[in-house]
């Protein structure tokens, strides 16, 4: 145990170190990490591209440097392109792009001055020609493509003192803004069901106010210097944590105070007069009992205001809102009419030849049944310029099909209201998707050595416009791991967790540490803290709702690993992939040939096919690997059961904060996730092995409905008894009656 | 002092056994009914369905081609709830996915094809449901020891011609039935003293008084008309029922010619059952409807009203729910009586009093044999006329004695009852069958929100399945997709007088239908109009369809559904455009396609030879014989005698003309004429030979009444389709185009000349 506390001690004390550590830190991370990037075209003769740079509150930049790629077109003239990179509208650099090099890598320093905390526009702009007279602004030989998604970002910067008030909680501490993830300390007494309970709270609240940015929780029964630390327990703990005998708690509390850099981490004793140091906060959670500790901690989970301005509190009541199923971060209810604005697309006005295209979000519960023969609805309020050729359209595009196009073809401009877009809403995926407006914009004047004036080329979505998704019934074939990874599906469908078991199969440090890194990555996905998530360390065999169940594979109850589609044990049966056959087949269902036909989409007449090989074997998980798996709980139909589990403890807790990394989130699917995590690098591995089942939003009568859906075998067996039993009594009736009638 | 009974144990043991039986089929009827409904409604993945909707049509298939299997009651049964399972699940699903609000317009077409199709699938499974088990009974014979009843035969009359009278009334006096227990009556309508005394109707009503009191005179039958036409027929019937008192009452039309064995065959039934009130026959025609004629099918296809005669009827007497069909139906009086006589209230007399008196507990029978021949109607017009008051009467029943509702009807009597009746209101799904499609491709609407694996999944599993039912139940009787044919040209005509009747149930009033209308040469019927505006649009709708389905990739879906129903739709109404163009046709007897022997002697060549008779009427026939034997020779005027033997081994000399004479190589084909009509004798026995034999009736019907399959009933109805609107085309043509044009052409020829 001494050597596993003393790893956990140096990769705090190192790899956090660039984050917290005291007095100049640096950080360097890839820039899409920091934002939404990839490979990006910049094309015509003037161009640009933008991101958001996020700076933490709490950081004090001293300068930064970016590093990135790119490549030019061969054609442009080199004294008249040129890439430019602004910070808040600021040039900071100039580089010209020759045609003799087309290939360039640049390193540019962003100045701390122009950084101030909160979102930085960092903008790639260019200006690029080809010939000096009676140039086609669109020529296809306009072109530089950025390759962001192997950019750098390094920071140099300074921590600020934390400030003793807990109004600095939503904003300062728990910030997104925080790069390249936030790391939280979590102490409790000991590893009893309260306090792992309590804990989830407040992980659940902490990771809701790091809002997307991933956050790495450790479970502890010590303060860790250098990180922010919460302290969960009754009076005489906290006192004894604190060093302090005079701490008055009567009731619910919180409290904010410096972690020191003196205090005695595997110990947790505070030395005698130590040295002040203040960038690190400790956030005291107490009470008398589990009741007020846990409306501490519920207080502490739903403080998401700047508010109050002292450092400490006494809390007598919280009141939370009433909570409908489906109801998370931006979930959309269907049968509703929304404003564009409400999904968070204010008016946007596109101007140019090739403008910026705007996504619209649109979020659906995850268990919708899409059905083929329904429609969604876009109520388009729009205006576009005059003077632009009657070749322009709106192009809108769902999830990168093109769903619909809309013409701007009147040269003397127009404003629509209500222009009606429909969209089948089998083109939607469950959880979420993007309407994407790509205006093609063309100037009415073309002719060679013309002026050609692209003021005019304006285009505004006004943000009142509205979108209606019809109402459908919740009802979805599962497993499907990625749900998870979605909104935290189906064990937010509550987005408190009301219906959901947390199991924890070991209550050591590092298995509750995974825990509450799941408890974290779920509430981040739905946008509510899991205030009544069910924590278990007993088998949940009596829970009839969704169960999570995490820890390491020896202490994982054999009922559960029996039903999992992996099965581990002594001899394991494990699946290969052979080949992905491409496939002519019966596998594609007849309807769908027929529908090809008629569409002429000789695309999907191809299925491709997995041929898998089941080996029956020794051995299992080894160091540095983990996996997720979704199967029908054991203990309840139509429920479903998501098992994380590694070797040991210590992979879990690696296991589940690699979960939190999006690329890993990306590439999870099906009912079984392999995630190998050796040497930092993330390899996933998704497989579909086990029986579906089908879940809704559990009214009655759904449990039947799940296992007729789920197996045909039983719907065919119930369905000949219907026929047989009504034959039978029908016979009987018409015997009865025709021996009446005949007789008379 | 107490005696102990003793029991035996069988009794015992069968009654047990029987309770148990009784409660097995209870528990088994209701875990059935319920999990059927359950599994009908639930929700399957669409791939499950595709699975389960065509995989149930499997056992249908196989099971209709095995028709040795599907002959035992069990498996016909299970045949029917499966196919019914298909359909009910597809109702569901229509139900509860495809109903939604996406504009108003387009909400309120949706919701009228839903009702259409909803009403179309419970009269399809109250007519599974009253066809589970047809009923065929055979005639009982009437005990040799037995003391007859005595029997009315009450032939009413309104202003048909005498002639028809004089057959129907000749017949009756030659029906076998011990001739004192038998009381003829002529009720005539078109006499009474109203009209005797009338300016407008006087001259004719006065002739036909004449003529039919000595009628009745010279045939010993009696004659009875009233002071006023009050309550149409039921009035004329009743007025009769006072002043006569035979135990039975046989009631004819006057255009049904009774065969001689019709009491024979159907007063053993009476006797045999105390509390039966009705025993019905078949309505055999001797002549086309107009469909039949116009489309050239009468000879090849059943006929239009075996459907209900040779097939539905049978169905309702196996629910004792047989009802009275105006004629060729014997009552018993005494519970006739009891109801008042036949009811009045609707202009369905017949059906209405039926409805009371099973409503009194009494029962009814039908026997399935043809014992009268009657006249359908000859025009299209007249035809609409019959089925408008039809439609009209059924809707009365329904909307002021609703079966459901009435008190003394068995569950399974209301269940049949309202099936009766909800079937006439089949003009509302029709006339929207026609407009949905054409709501889609003209504005748009969105009727039926279906994607195209939905419909492969549901709809077509639901439309094969039903197609295989009606063809299971009906094919016999009616070919695929006459149904649709007849259905469709009534229903533009039958929805306004059923809607009619359904504001305002007491207002229809009882018109007759005019029988032996004769057409002088092939003419547009006055009601053809819709049918070309039908056309028309549907004509119009299908390139509309085609460009659509380029200009809105999106709908695709939609267009190829409603393209494919609208084509569907133009075949049918192609048929229809066949049905309004009458063919010429006078005739004073109807010829019948019979095949029998005969012999003709020549008295010219002192020479009789075998010939076969290829059609035969009441004023002659058509002959077949060896060209070897005479044939040349034979000449137009030639004299001769047929010799003629009926079904009952009687024999029958005939003297006859040839009227015109065809020689092939081998046979010779000659018409000839039956002479001395005039003949009291000659004619009754003419009547005897050609209406006393129900044989001859029994055996046409049979001949026509086959299955001929989906795919072989499809083939002959676009074929008999396309004829008749090719006919109808060229018909029109040669009528108004062609004298048109020449007209045209002729005057400017003409002038032209003048001016030169």
């Amino acid at each position: 145990m001494r050597v596993i506390k003393f790893v956990q001690y140096f990769l705090f004390t190192t790899l956090l170190y660039p984050v917290f550590g005291a007095g100049a830190a640096a950080v360097k991370i890839p820039l899409h990490e920091v934002a939404p990037v990839g490979i990006t075209n910049l094309k015509c003769s003037e161009a640009e591209f933008n991101i958001k740079l996020p700076i933490p509150e709490r950081w004090r930049i001293k300068s930064g440097f970016i590093d990135f790629s790119y490549v030019n077109s061969s054609a442009l003239l080199p004294q008249n392109s040129r890439l430019v990179l602004k910070l808040n509208g600021y040039p900071l650099a100039q580089i010209e792009l020759n045609p003799l090099a087309p290939e360039g890598k640049a390193r540019v320093r962003l100045p701390g001055e122009l950084l101030d905390s909160g979102y930085n526009d960092l903008t790639f702009y260019v200006s690029q020609h080809y010939t000096m007279d009676c140039e086609v602004p669109c020529a296809p030989e306009l072109w530089t493509t950025l390759s962001l998604d192997k950019a750098f970002i390094e920071l140099e910067y300074d921590m600020k003192p934390v400030p003793l008030k807990l109004s600095s909680i939503p904003g300062f501490l728990f910030d997104p803004k925080i790069l390249p993830y936030g790391k939280i300390n979590i102490v409790t007494e000991d590893g009893s069901q309260e306090s792992i309970s309590l804990a989830s709270i407040v992980a659940s609240g902490i990771a809701l106010r790091f809002d997307y940015r991933q956050v790495d929780f450790n479970f502890s029964k010590n303060i860790m210097p250098g990180v922010d630390n919460i302290v969960i327990g009754r009076k005489e703990f906290v006192e004894s944590i604190l060093g302090d005998s005079d701490i008055s708690i009567d009731g619910p509390y919180l409290q904010i105070a410096h972690v020191l850099a003196s205090q005695d981490a595997p110990t947790g004793r505070t030395l005698d007069n130590p040295a002040p140091n203040g960038t690190a906060a400790l956030i005291i959670v107490s009470g008398n009992n589990f009741e007020e500790m846990k409306l501490a901690a519920t207080s502490l989970a739903v403080l998401s205001f700047p508010f109050p301005d002292a450092d400490r509190v006494d809390i007598t009541q919280v009141i939370l809102p009433e909570v409908t199923p489906y109801s998370g971060k931006s979930i959309l209810d269907p049968g509703e009419t929304y404003a564009f604005s409400d999904m968070g697309f204010s008016s946007a006005t596109f101007t140019g030849f090739t403008p910026e295209p705007k996504n619209l979000p649109v979020r659906l519960p995850a268990d919708l049944l899409l059905e083929q023969n329904q429609y969604a609805d876009l109520y388009l309020h729009l205006a576009y310029g005059a003077g632009m050729r009657s070749d322009s359209v709106l192009n809108i595009r769902l999830n990168n099909q093109l769903a619909a196009a809309i013409p701007l073809n009147n040269p003397n401009g127009a404003v629509f209201s209500d222009y009606k877009i429909s969209i089948p809403i089998y083109l939607f995926n469950n959880g979420d998707n993007a309407i994407r407006f790509e205006p093609v914009l063309t100037p009415s004047v073309s002719g060679r050595c013309e002026l050609i004036r692209v003021e005019n080329l304006f285009l505004t979505i006004f943000g009142d416009s509205t979108f209606r998704f019809p109402s459908l019934s919740h009802w979805i074939g599962l497993p499907k791991i990625e749900l998870f990874f979605q909104d935290g599906f189906p064990f937010t469908r509550w987005p408190d967790g009301r219906e959901t078991a947390l199991y924890v199969a070991s209550a050591d440090d590092d298995t509750v540490g995974s825990a509450l890194n799941l408890i974290g990555i779920m509430t981040q996905k739905i946008g509510y803290p899991q205030l009544r998530l069910n924590v278990v360390i007993d088998n949940p065999r009596d829970w009839k709702g969704e169960i999570i169940a995490v820890g390491d594979i020896g202490n994982m109850p054999e009922d559960i690993k029996d039903r999992a589609p992996l099965k581990y044990g002594s001899m394991v049966t494990a699946p290969y992939p052979l080949v992905k056959s491409m496939s002519l087949d019966g596998s594609v269902p007849a309807w769908k040939r027929i529908r090809n036909y008629i569409s002429g989409n000789s695309e999907q007449k191809l299925a491709l096919a997995d041929e898998t090989v089941y080996m029956e074997q020794t051995g299992g998980l080894g160091e540095g690997q983990g996996s997720v798996m979704e199967f029908q709980s054991p203990y309840q139909s139509g429920r479903s059961l998501l098992l994380v589990t590694a070797a040991t403890p210590n992979d879990l807790l690696a296991l589940s904060r690699a979960l939190g990394k999006t690329s890993v989130q990306g590439g999870a699917n099906g009912d079984l996730v392999l995630v190998d995590f050796k040497d930092g690098e993330y390899n996933v591995m998704s497989q579909t092995l086990g029986n579906s089942y089908y879940a809704g939003n559990q009214k009655s009568g759904d449990k039947l409905k799940s296992l007729f859906n789920s197996s045909r075998s039983a719907y065919f067996v119930l369905l000949v008894l219907a026929f047989v039993a009504l034959t039978f009594s029908i016979y009987y009736v018409l015997r009865r009656n025709r021996s009446g009638r005949v007789g008379s | 002092m107490e005696k102990s009974i003793p029991i035996s144990t069988d009794l015992v043991h069968t009654t047990a056994n029987k309770n148990y039986a009784f409660a097995a089929a209870i528990v088994s009827a209701i875990f059935g009914a319920t999990v059927f409904l359950y599994l009908s409604a639930i929700y399957l993945p669409i791939t499950d369905q595709f699975i389960f909707g065509w995989g149930l049509l499997i056992p249908l298939i196989f099971l209709r081609q095995k028709q040795y299997i599907l002959n035992k009651v069990p498996v016909r049964i299970l045949f029917l709830l499966i196919a019914s399972f298909i359909s009910v699940r597809y109702w569901f699903w229509r139900t509860n996915s495809t109903l939604f609000y996406l504009g108003l317009f387009d909400f309120i077409a949706a919701l009228i094809l839903y009702a259409a199709e909803s009403y179309s699938l419970v009269v399809h499974l109250l007519g599974i449901f009253v066809n589970i088990w047809p009923l065929k009974r055979a005639p009982v014979p009437i005990p040799p020891e037995a003391d007859l009843p005595t029997v009315d035969i009450l032939i009413p009359t309104y202003t048909e011609h005498e002639d028809i009278v004089h057959i129907t009334a000749l017949a009756c006096t030659q029906i076998d039935y011990p001739r004192e227990k038998l009381n003829i009556y002529i009720l005539d309508d078109g006499s009474t003293e109203v009209r005797r005394n009338d300016l407008r109707t006087c001259k004719h009503a006065r002739d036909r008084y004449r003529n039919l009191t000595e009628l009745a005179e010279q045939l010993g039958v009696q004659y009875i008309t009233r002071e006023r036409n009050e309550k149409a027929k039921a009035g004329n019937i009743n007025n009769a029922l006072k002043q006569t008192a035979g135990e039975l009452i046989l009631i004819l039309d006057c255009d049904h010619v009774p065969s001689r064995d019709i009491l024979k065959n159907t007063v053993g039934l009476f006797l045999r059952d105390k509390k039966l009130f009705l025993v019905q026959t078949p309505h055999f025609f001797i002549n086309p409807n107009p469909v039949e004629k116009n489309l050239a099918t009468f000879e090849q296809a059943p006929m239009e009203n075996e459907m209900f005669f040779g097939s539905i009827l049978l169905g309702l007497d196996f629910w004792n729910s047989a009802f009275f069909c105006g004629s060729a139906a014997v009552l018993r009086r005494k519970y006739l009586e009891e109801v008042g006589g036949i009811s009045g209230e609707t202009i369905t007399e017949d059906a209405e009093t039926a409805l009371e008196l099973h409503a009194k507990g009494y029962n009814s029978a039908y026997i399935s044999r043809p014992m009268s021949c009657g006249l359908s109607p000859e025009t299209f017009n007249d035809f609409i006329l019959q089925r408008s008051r039809w439609s009209q009467g059924m809707t009365q029943i329904f909307m002021l004695k609703n079966p459901l509702l009435k008190k003394g009807l068995s569950l399974y009597q209301k269940l049949c009852y309202t099936n009766s009746c909800l079937f006439w209101f089949f003009g509302f799904t029709r006339i929207v069958f026609y407009l949905a499609p054409m709501a889609f491709i003209f504005f748009g609407l969105k009727i039926y929100n279906a994607s195209f694996e939905q419909v492969l999944a549901y709809a077509l599993p639901h439309v094969i399945g039903t197609l295989m039912v009606t063809d299971y139940l009906y094919g016999r009787v009616r070919w695929a997709f006459f149904s649709e044919l007849y259905e469709t040209v009534q229903s533009i005509f039958i929805l306004p007088a059923v809607v009619s009747a359904v504001v305002k149930p007491k207002s229809p009033s009882f018109k007759i239908t005019p029988k032996g209308t004769n057409i002088v040469s092939g003419s547009l019927s006055s009601l053809a109009k819709p049918f070309y505006l039908l056309f028309l649009l549907i004509l119009i709708s299908l390139p509309i369809a085609a460009v659509k389905w380029f200009s809105h990739p999106a709908y695709r879906d939609v267009i190829a559904i409603c393209g494919a129903w609208s084509v569907y739709n133009l075949f049918i109404v192609l048929a229809c455009l066949g049905v309004v163009w009458e063919k010429r046709h006078i005739r004073k007897y109807h010829r019948l396609p019979i095949t029998m022997p005969a012999k003709i002697y020549f008295p010219r060549f002192n020479n009789s030879v075998d010939a076969k008779i290829k059609d035969l009427s009441l004023g002659g026939a058509r002959v077949e014989f060896a060209s070897s034997a005479m044939g040349p020779s034979i000449r137009q005027g030639e004299e001769a005698l047929i010799d003629l033997k009926d079904g009952y081994g009687a024999e029958y000399t005939f003297r006859c003309s040839v009227v015109h004479t065809s020689t092939k190589r081998e046979y010779t084909v000659a018409g000839i004429e039956y002479e001395l009509l005039e003949d009291k004798k000659t004619f009754a026995d003419l009547v005897k030979f050609f209406y006393g034999d129900s044989n001859r009736w029994n055996d046409l019907r049979e001949e026509r009444l086959q299955n001929v399959g989906i795919r072989e009933g499809l083939r002959f109805f676009v074929k008999k389709g396309l004829e008749g609107s090719l006919e109808n085309f060229k018909g029109l043509a040669e009528s108004y185009l062609m004298p048109e044009i020449k007209n045209v052409f002729g005057i400017r020829f003409g002038k032209t000349l003048q001016k030169t």
